[in-house]
């Protein structure tokens, strides 16, 4: 259990890498670990946990493929490729991306801080945001975009100064 | 490139539209495209979708925010900003007592001053208190690090060029400033951390004085203030404009006359100009000139197209709030203009043709022809309910008209004239298609559509919006007739259906002269628009049927 605590963001990330629709993310997320579960004896002690999760992730991605084909948020095997390849080290790094977050947050405003939460917290769509502001789904995305971006400006300058990339 | 992505958060703004599924087909090509040849934009997007995934799962770092930011403190705190200034200029309200003497009503006003004596301790302790928070005021707001902090984003540009070879483009954080930005050229759109929106028209010149104010040198402007940045501000030369929750529009001149168009709410309109001291409420409809020289205010007429309102580059949209017209999409236009009125659609082949044909020989056709090249347009047909329901959408919606000649005699066509062919001489005669009711526009007769039994079309809502995601169509109107030139009526019937299902259907007869307006509701779900026009069962001689000044209204999503 405490190896699966320490390693569910990885598999979770690599899987939304993939599958940007969220359900079906935590679909497959949820098979993967029901298979680690059941397959965890075939795991070698002193292995890295998270690579095999990862490992049985990328089958199950592959067979839900199989069975549904690709959605329209598909981006084609080529890209696809490419960033499973490039990856790999983000995902590894995955907390001491969350540190920096936590830091990184601060330097929000807190109109932007709020559409943030509102967003991924309270699960709130785009168009429902919108509609609370006053305003419209281009200027939600507009905002959405920004603050995101200073979150990802900061979380690098954050993991540079402490040598952490 | 990357730069230029990072610097403008387009990239980044794709991403997420991409992964909620609201990406356009072309954006989504750009998107790969990009995706496929920069590895700085697959690092960008990989860090993008960690950041989602944390935001995702189980202990978020925003869960973690303290709960009175999670609270609506914020909201609270703008509704009481909104709620004392409302007060400040808000009617006495009348309050009755429970037991009042003399058994009357009573009014709050303001309390009359009274001689009092103050103990001198508190009062040195108010004035120290009243020092110090001016202190704090005055340090929020002449801060020297407030100049550095950005206080709104330039949110979309049309052709922008700016003075001084300045590249500020789409995504550029801007920051209040002592300098003002001189725009020489095109249109910019410039989002508040309020959510205040200013849509700037070139020539202008403008200058951002605080989170919530602008200072408008010359040009002309367009504010949308939500009741998030209310009092938000607007300052030329000689006024002020300040927003009570609404739309309205400004042109500055050179000269420092200033033109205030109020479209929706209302503000209050400052002036000093010539040493007079004016302050006037504006409710939504009325405009003011000031004319700057005299300090005079005098009352224009609002104009509701005068300035532009939005502008989406993504998809070549600058909107002052016109309607779409149908008969523009006809002659090849956007629906906002460019169409060229001669064009028409042959029924029998669906083909577009340049120049519109009129006077066929009896031609027939039956089925629904999709039409190429008019993308707005998904087909037309011949109506003909003697062998049962017509066709009339490519999803196979079916209708069922009339028993009719199941012939036509003219394309579909925006042309206002109608080309008249004299049996005995062969020679042709242009004639105005001008309804009784209808003036003339300032471009001559108003946009239509000829509409010649047996005819129709479908237009394909879903493509209109697709092209423009950030108007939303709220409904469909339209004036149906017979030109003012035949002084005699034949029988013919109007239609209108969507997705399937008749909303208006009119028929003109030998004694019936008049023409009629329409406007149908259209709801987010519908997806084809017809208009259809039969022959009455008398045959389709004369049968001149105008759907006049079709237009789909569109308000700002």
């Amino acid at each position: 259990m405490r190896l699966l605590f320490a390693n569910e963001r990885r598999i979770y990330s690599y899987i939304y890498l993939l599958i940007p629709c969220r359900a079906d993310a935590e679909d497959l997320f949820q098979e993967t670990l029901s298979i680690m579960w059941t397959k965890f004896d075939h795991f070698e002690e002193g292995k890295d946990f998270g690579s095999w999760g990862i490992g049985i992730a990328h089958h199950v991605i592959q067979n839900y493929r199989r069975k549904k084909g690709h959605g329209p948020l598909y981006l084609g095997e080529e890209i696809e490729g490419l960033l499973e390849e490039e990856a790999h080290q983000s995902i590894k790094a995955i907390d001491f991306r969350i540190e920096a977050l936590r830091q990184c947050l601060t330097e929000l405003n807190p109109l932007d801080r709020r559409i943030i939460h509102w967003r991924y917290e309270d699960e709130i769509s785009v168009k429902s945001i919108a509609e609370k502001m006053c305003t419209t789904i281009k200027v939600i995305y507009v905002k959405l975009a920004r603050a995101h971006d200073i979150l990802l400006r900061c979380i690098r300058r954050t993991l540079a100064e402490q040598g952490s990339e | 490139m990357m730069e230029f992505l990072r610097e403008n958060q387009v990239f980044c703004e794709w991403v997420l539209r991409f992964r909620d599924g609201t990406l356009t087909d072309e954006e989504l090509q750009r998107l790969k495209g990009v995706l496929r040849t920069h590895p700085e934009a697959r690092r960008y997007y990989i860090e993008l979708v960690m950041l989602q995934a944390i935001f995702h799962g189980r202990k978020s770092p925003l869960s973690e925010i303290p709960q009175d930011f999670a609270s609506e403190k914020l909201l609270d705190w703008r509704l009481w900003q909104a709620l004392a200034k409302e007060e400040n200029t808000a009617e006495p309200i009348p309050v009755q007592q429970n037991a009042p003497q003399n058994e009357e009503n009573y009014t709050i006003r303001p309390s009359i001053k009274q001689r009092q004596t103050l103990s001198k301790v508190p009062l040195y302790a108010l004035i120290a208190s009243a020092a110090a928070l001016v202190a704090i005021i005055l340090l929020a707001r002449f801060s020297p690090f407030r100049e550095s902090q950005s206080v709104a984003l330039l949110a979309d540009t049309f052709g922008a060029v700016w003075a001084d070879s300045a590249s500020w483009t789409k995504g550029t954080l801007l920051s209040a400033s002592s300098k003002p930005f001189v725009l020489r050229a095109g249109l910019v759109q410039i989002l508040f951390d309020n959510f205040a929106q200013v849509t700037v028209e070139a020539p202008a010149s403008f200058q951002l004085l605080g989170e919530d104010m602008l200072k408008l040198h010359y040009g002309k402007l367009y504010a949308v203030v939500p009741s998030s940045a209310y009092g938000f501000q607007i300052c030329t030369r000689e006024s002020k404009i300040i927003d009570l929750g609404t739309e309205f529009g400004i042109a500055q001149g050179l000269n420092g006359d200033t033109e205030v168009h109020v479209l929706r709410g209302k503000v209050v309109f400052v002036s000093k100009a010539s040493g007079q001291n004016i302050s006037l409420n504006l409710p939504a409809g009325e405009a003011r000139r000031l004319r700057s020289s005299t300090g005079q205010i005098k009352e224009i007429e609002c104009r509701e197209d005068f300035f532009v309102r939005y502008i989406d580059s993504s998809s070549n949209l600058i909107w002052k709030g016109q309607s779409l017209s149908l008969a523009d999409l006809i002659g090849g236009g956007n629906g906002f203009g460019g169409g060229d009125n001669r064009r028409g659609i042959n029924l029998s082949t669906g083909q577009l043709q340049n120049i519109a044909n009129q006077g066929y020989e009896t031609p027939e056709a039956t089925g629904f022809r999709t039409v190429k090249g008019a993308p707005f347009v998904d087909g037309v047909f011949v109506p003909n309910g003697a062998s049962g329901p017509t066709i009339i959408s490519s999803l196979g919606h079916q209708f069922l008209f009339p028993p009719t000649s199941g012939e036509y005699w003219s394309d579909i066509t925006s042309n206002p004239y109608l080309a008249k062919k004299d049996p005995t001489t062969g020679i042709i005669d242009y004639v105005s298609t001008r309804l009784e009711v209808e003036e003339d526009a300032e471009t001559g007769i108003p946009p239509r559509l000829l509409i010649h039994p047996n005819a129709g079309i479908t237009f394909d809502l879903d493509q209109i919006r697709r092209a423009y995601p950030t108007l939303e169509m709220k409904s469909f109107r339209v004036l149906c007739g017979l030109p003012q030139v035949l002084d005699f009526r034949k029988r013919s019937e109007f239609w209108v259906l969507v997705d399937g299902n008749c909303v208006f259907h009119y028929q003109s007869d030998y004694q019936n002269l008049q023409s009629k307006t329409v406007e149908i509701p259209i709801t987010p779900t519908n997806r084809f628009l017809t208009l259809a026009a039969t022959d009455g069962g008398d045959g389709t001689h004369y049968d001149w049927c105008i759907f006049a000044q079709p237009i789909l209204i569109m308000e700002r999503k």
